[in-house]
């Protein structure tokens, strides 16, 4: 049977030993749960006191939930992952692993998969303040499975923007900037150029349509939810119209768009990251 | 056998290393000295394969660092100077993460673990943590890191720096293990009396320049001593005139007016009958100690202190 990658085996060792990542995942549940109550309560003030079982509540809470998660995710995907190589070479310890015989690709999908594990240990531990929406209604199972991918995809795209940082940097701190500008640069610049391209270029940009904004956006999470909300009132999950110069075409529905797109800009910055650490040979040498 | 071809390396205008070109025999220590920033560290980076040359190469048993770095590393084991710490992992883990990353089998780690502790002396300290190990424990825990996956080549790097003098003895002794197990040892230090016991071949840098590679013997030859310490048990000042006519010269010392300093041929038959002449006179000779050549000379002759009054402009 094949070992377990060695640099995620000592990640996950280290990081759960310690206890700043239990006070972390404590944190995080806090503010979500947090949040969540104080909407529940504002939709239950709303109804002037009376039980609020209904759907519209347990809608409300859930993706209350889901934003709140996904913010979590934003913030400790990028910040952890973006530490674990520039970390090392902090610590005067990436270069011994660089001289083992570990390939490029396992170091990097080691550094990965560790982020990426603790975002899962995050999203399973917040499992039973998604099963409260159960109870209050309004949510189906189909929708939770749904928000999981995306905010599943989410984080590992940040995760592996993080560890493209942390490729390049000398310092933990200086991969976390760089990485936080470039993920909070898609999460703003997006949204503004969606508002102000119609303006800009109005001979290009159809307006009568959402398309070119679904395909714009699909690589922002937030606007994934917003757009799949619409999906789900239309019952067109899996589906969606595209219209692209005039002519309307079917094609996978938003979410799935964006998990696409998550993961082909994971892949590029996997293999980017792979390439930083592959020792640069040099043709001809004798 | 290790080559060094031109090796040269810049980082912008300045020159860490330039044009270092050897020849290391398989199985020779080589001691790397000179002063700081000239270009040791550099050396064995290259060496290493952690950087790559701005020109020159380096042959490792037929593998150049530049063309195929990978072959290169599964030969090399390498000390470097600082002791990076994983924190909450004990010396069994620390050495169990890199003989994963070797991709070692488990039952040739389990079986390897425990014997290359015992070797290092750390047995009893298996399962403490890395991060409360004292200095010199946590500079053997990482000579075991370096040897796990048994390495030809050993590339170390101040390894007795901060080193109290038991650990340092102690290192030493492993060391002398490892060269009589014939693997080539690559050390660089300022401990210069460590070197001289250590090594068969030293290498002098300075200002990334090469000023010196050869045997220790012919090194220290270079720059022996002609002089012969003499320490009498009582004044005979007749000394002066015997030793006039073997044809050595008699230099009081400041210290101690029993010792004198008697220089003249370094041939061993012309030093025997000097002795001869000594006691054929009745001078009372308590000992007569040909100088032993001094690394530390050798390297302050062939290197300039130009460096040394830069870095201590007040000394």
């Amino acid at each position: 049977m094949r070992d377990i990658n060695p640099v995620l085996l000592r990640e996950l060792r280290g990081r759960l030993r310690t206890p700043r990542s239990y006070w972390l995942l404590c944190g995080a549940l806090f503010l979500v749960s947090s949040i969540s109550l104080l909407i529940y309560s504002a939709e239950y003030a709303s109804m002037n006191g009376q039980p609020t079982f209904n759907g519209s509540s347990g809608h409300t809470v859930f993706l209350s939930l889901v934003v709140t998660a996904l913010v979590v995710v934003t913030a400790i995907a990028p910040i952890m992952a973006a530490g674990s190589i520039s970390g090392e070479r902090e610590r005067q310890t990436f270069d011994l692993i660089v001289l083992t015989q570990l390939r490029p690709i396992d170091i990097v999908l080691g550094k990965t998969a560790a982020t990426f594990a603790y975002c899962l240990l995050f999203v399973t531990a917040l499992t039973p303040f998604m099963a409260i929406t159960f109870l209050i209604g309004g949510v189906d199972i189909g929708e939770l499975a749904m928000m999981y991918v995306i905010i599943m995809s989410t984080a590992f795209l940040y995760t592996c923007i993080g560890v493209y940082w942390s490729t390049r940097t000398q310092t933990a701190i200086t991969a976390t900037g760089y990485a936080l500008a470039t993920i909070l640069g898609v999460l703003l610049v997006l949204p503004v150029l969606v508002l102000v391209l119609p303006e800009v270029l109005p001979g290009w940009i159809d307006d009568s349509t959402t398309t070119w904004r679904q395909l714009m956006l699909a690589i922002h999470p937030y606007a994934t939810i917003i757009f799949t909300q619409d999906a789900i009132r239309m019952s067109t999950v899996w589906t969606n119209q595209y219209t692209i110069f005039g002519v309307t075409v079917a094609g996978p529905a938003m979410w799935v768009l964006s998990v696409a797109v998550s993961w082909f800009w994971s892949c590029v910055c996997s293999i980017l990251s792979i390439r930083r650490l592959t020792p640069p040979t040099i043709k001809g040498a004798s | 056998m290790i080559e060094f071809r031109s090796v040269s390396k810049s980082y912008g205008n300045t020159h860490a290393l330039v044009s270092l070109s050897c020849v290391i025999p398989r199985g020779a220590t080589v001691g790397l000295i000179g002063p700081n920033g000239s270009g040791k560290t550099t050396a064995l980076r290259l060496l290493t394969t952690l950087i790559t040359p701005t020109s020159g190469d380096i042959i490792v048993d037929g593998l150049s660092v530049c063309a195929d770095p990978t072959h290169v590393r599964q030969r090399i084991g390498y000390m470097p100077d600082t002791f990076g710490v994983y924190e909450s992992m004990t010396a069994t883990e620390y050495l169990d993460f890199y003989a994963r990353c070797g991709t070692m089998a488990p039952a040739q780690r389990s079986a390897i673990i425990p014997s290359m502790l015992a070797r290092v002396g750390l047995s009893d300290a298996a399962q403490t943590a890395v991060m409360s190990l004292s200095r010199g424990m946590a500079q053997r825990l990482s000579l075991g890191r370096a040897l796990l996956h048994n390495p030809d080549i050993l590339v170390l790097d101040e390894p007795a720096s901060g080193l109290d003098p038991r650990a340092r003895i102690e290192l030493r002794t492993l060391l002398h293990a490892l060269h009589d197990e014939g693997k080539t040892i690559f050390i660089s230090s300022h401990i210069l009396s460590d070197l001289a016991d250590l090594c068969t071949h030293m290498l002098i840098l300075e200002h990334g320049k090469t000023v010196a590679y050869d045997t220790l013997a012919n090194m220290t030859r270079f720059t022996q001593q002609q002089s012969i310490s003499v320490a009498l048990t009582h004044p005979a000042p007749t000394i002066i005139d015997v030793a006039a006519t073997c044809g050595y010269s008699t230099h009081p010392t400041a210290t101690d007016p029993l010792r004198f300093d008697l220089t003249g041929s370094t041939l061993a038959a012309d030093r025997a009958a000097l002795l001869r002449a000594l006691l054929a006179a009745d001078i009372p000779v308590h000992t007569f100690a040909p100088q032993e050549a001094a690394l530390e000379q050798a390297f302050l002759q062939m290197t300039s202190t130009d460096q040394h009054m830069q870095e201590t402009p007040h000394a």
